[in-house]
């Protein structure tokens, strides 16, 4: 029929075509199967849905729990073996300088001496600093051979060699 | 007379704004009677995008599950409206996307589920059979063009010239500017015009 139309003159325009079409356009009014078919997938993806997020969850504090127990013990064994090698090193460290201390015979006679009186310090030790702070001189006598601890950059005409030697003398 | 019909009739515009702030608390009541609202006019715009009755049925279910499930996301930015014809739009695009390598058009069950009431015939002279008949097969003719043209340039002159949408509206619901919307419907128009240069003048 439409074979027809070709030569005809009351042809219609595209817009008439649209308008056509528009007021032909498919219902789904009729279909009331439509409204359930969407409830019920409405529901199975909001049950499958919920599942899913439910399922991911414990499937990735399950991985993460299982995960983190080696990763624990990894973690304890690596820290006692640190404090256990540097305690060993400390103690090592320590007896050294013990043994090297007693051969210097200068700093064991003055350690010995009884000019020097040592006051403990009662305030708690935090600190290394604190440490070298708890113990100190209550008197001492300097001497003429004091002199001998001064340092030997101090050797400069510009400077009082023997005002210098009592600044730095402990 | 339908129960869907009288639930259609009740809700007006005014009505939806109610509705969507209801559906978005969780009441599927409410949605239920949205969907009801655009249900028809979705269909007819996937059905003109895709030219399949059962896929368009098919997807139109889709977007308002879609829809519902993450009604908790529409920030009213756009209209209600907007923004389910966008979910839907989309979808269908991808739809089709993804079918395009063996996508063929059938214009199954299409002229038993239209309504012949008041039409606005313009070859008056035929009587009503015959006019029917041309019509459909007119129509026909134009799904064949329509097929031919791109998924976008379809999309816009199905919302545009058949379902009435404006530009600004059109611009929203696929992500481009009016310029773009008012371009592409050109363009589309110029081909479809060349397309059924036999059948229209």
């Amino acid at each position: 029929m439409l074979d027809n139309m070709k030569n005809s003159t009351e042809k219609p325009t595209l817009e008439e075509l649209f308008d056509s079409k528009r007021l032909h356009q498919p219902s789904l009014s009729a279909s009331s199967k439509f409204d359930d078919d969407v409830k019920i997938r409405t529901l199975n993806s909001f049950h499958s849905y919920n599942s899913l997020t439910t399922n991911k969850y414990l499937i990735l504090f399950t991985v993460l729990f299982f995960s983190c127990i080696p990763f624990y013990y990894f973690l304890l064994s690596d820290v006692s073996v640190s404090n256990k090698s540097v305690i060993t090193y400390t103690e090592q460290k320590s007896s050294i300088l013990v043994e090297e201390s007693s051969q210097n015979s200068k700093l064991s006679d003055d350690l010995s001496s009884s000019e020097f009186e040592y006051v403990e310090n009662s305030y708690l030790v935090s600190s290394s600093t604190d440490y070298e702070k708890s113990f100190a001189l209550k008197t001492m006598v300097l001497e003429n051979d004091t002199q001998l601890y001064t340092s030997i950059s101090l050797d400069d005409d510009t400077f009082n060699s023997q005002e210098m030697s009592h600044n730095h003398t402990f | 007379m339908d129960a869907s019909i009288d639930k259609r009739k009740l809700v007006t515009n005014c009505d939806i704004d109610d509705l969507v702030e209801s559906a978005i608390s969780g009441n599927f009541e409410a949605f239920d009677s949205i969907m009801v609202h655009y249900r028809d006019r979705l269909f007819g715009v996937i059905y003109n995008m895709t030219l399949n009755h059962s896929d368009a049925a098919d997807l139109t279910q889709e977007t308002f599950v879609k829809a519902f499930r993450s009604i908790s996301k529409f920030k009213r930015k756009s209209s209600f409206f907007t923004w389910i014809y966008r979910i839907g739009v989309n979808l269908t695009l991808t739809f089709l996307k993804k079918k395009r390598s063996k996508y063929f058009f059938s214009f199954d069950q299409f002229f038993g589920n239209t309504s012949n009431s008041d039409s606005q015939l313009f070859l008056s002279k035929e009587n009503s059979s015959v006019k029917n008949t041309l019509l459909n097969e007119l129509h026909e003719k134009l799904n064949e063009a329509l097929s031919k043209l791109s998924d976008k340039h379809r999309t816009i002159v199905v919302l545009y010239e058949i379902d009435g949408i404006s530009h600004k509206e059109i611009a929203e619901i696929m992500n481009c500017t009016e310029g773009t919307v008012r371009s592409r419907l050109h363009y589309a128009k110029l081909q479809l015009q060349s397309l059924l240069s036999d059948y229209v003048r």
